[in-house]
């Protein structure tokens, strides 16, 4: 799923694209839509949007490319910029309840017949702020920190929001598989 | 958190289906990036314009006023004292020692300009005399044209005069058509203005 991964050397198109050469946006494009329209259709749930968030995502890559520094390689640093307009989209900054205090006590146990197509059903159904939650955190890695940063929340928000949203994926789950 | 099965959980993140864009979306970013280009030559393509020839002056006139010292009350009225004993004793010094007979050619500095605008009353009546006639006051008082006011108004009439000299050189190269016509007059009228302006100046 990280196209970064099986991707050597990506300077070159890089330093074409800035040059605003066309074949060398559209190869960068054609690498890297998949893995990026893959986050935003999940975190956004919605096709249309997902594209409108793409596009515009592309449109800041190609102009913002030639401030990108390469200290987090560009994969990394152009599904920020994927997350940060999905999640502009949702707005789900404001949708968080604090739980600062919540003790994470309650065991999650993940069923031992749990498969990719339930789970890619359970997480379309979770509430918009769990969601963006557990894709940042679990799908794709992303700290407490950094998601906390990502969405403007605080980063005991974040881990008391990623406790929620494993423990309604557990019941949806529960759900859709009894 | 405790979390029991872990390892299936992350087998069936790893396993999550990926989806494709729909094929056109490649053409609408490829539009926005097109109208993008578009705008940014033409952007670049976009025309400057000089401020006026006497801007740099304005400015000039403003810092001057703003940097000029401001000497408090008391500290003038010190100076002014001292200026005047002074001259009192220059006078007195020169009333004792200088010979009798040598009086009569003592001519002071102000006499002599006074005499020679007395002298060209007629001067400003063309164009011509009237620039002769501010050169001449100006190599025989400098420091009154390095006032700010007359060299605000030199510096005007020297870009003025350029400005001329420009104008005449295009009108031989594409011949006079209206507008250099209408350009002469406006220089011509602007020129006129400012040595009237300096002749008077001059003249007070």
């Amino acid at each position: 799923m990280n196209p970064a991964t099986n991707i050597n050397n990506d300077d070159e198109l890089i330093l074409r694209c800035i040059r605003q050469d066309r074949v060398a946006q559209q190869e960068l494009y054609e690498k890297y839509k998949r893995a990026l329209y893959t986050r935003a259709f999940r975190m956004i749930n919605n096709k249309e949007y997902a594209h409108d968030v793409l596009q515009e995502s592309f449109i800041e890559i190609f102009h913002d490319l030639k401030n990108y520094r390469g200290d987090s390689g560009l994969f990394s640093w152009m599904k920020t910029i994927v997350y940060r307009k999905s999640l502009l989209h949702i707005k789900v900054e404001n949708r968080f309840k604090e739980y600062e205090s919540e003790r994470y006590d309650d065991e999650i146990a993940w069923r031992d017949d749990l498969t990719a197509e339930y789970l890619d059903k359970a997480i379309k159904n979770l509430p918009d702020g769990y969601r963006a939650v557990f894709i940042l955190a679990e799908v794709d890695g992303y700290r407490h920190k950094e998601i906390a940063e990502l969405m403007g929340i605080a980063e005991g928000t974040s881990k008391s929001q990623l406790y929620q949203a494993k423990k309604q994926l557990q019941k949806i789950l529960h759900e859709l598989k009894p | 958190m405790k979390e029991v099965n872990r390892d299936i959980l992350q087998k069936a993140i790893d396993q999550l289906p990926e989806f494709d864009p729909e094929p056109w979306l490649w053409h609408k970013i490829e539009v926005f990036l097109d109208f993008d280009q578009k705008i940014s030559q033409a952007s670049q393509a976009l025309p400057e314009f000089e401020p006026e020839e006497n801007q740099w002056n304005k400015i000039d006139l403003k810092l001057g006023v703003g940097n000029r010292k401001i000497i408090p009350l008391k500290r003038l009225a010190t100076y002014s004292l001292a200026a005047a004993a002074s001259l009192l004793i220059i006078f007195i010094t020169i009333k004792h020692f200088s010979p009798a007979g040598k009086e009569h050619i003592t001519i002071s500095y102000s006499t002599e300009i006074k005499t020679l605008i007395n002298n060209l009353p007629s001067a400003a009546k063309t164009e011509l005399d009237s620039e002769n006639f501010i050169k001449l006051c100006c190599s025989r008082n400098p420091d009154r044209c390095e006032s700010p006011e007359i060299s605000s108004l030199k510096y005007e009439l020297e870009n003025l005069n350029h400005q001329y000299s420009l104008l005449n050189s295009v009108a031989e190269q594409y011949g006079n058509d209206e507008n250099i016509l209408k350009a002469y007059t406006k220089i011509e009228t602007a020129r006129s203005r400012v040595i009237r302006e300096l002749v008077s100046k001059l003249k007070s």
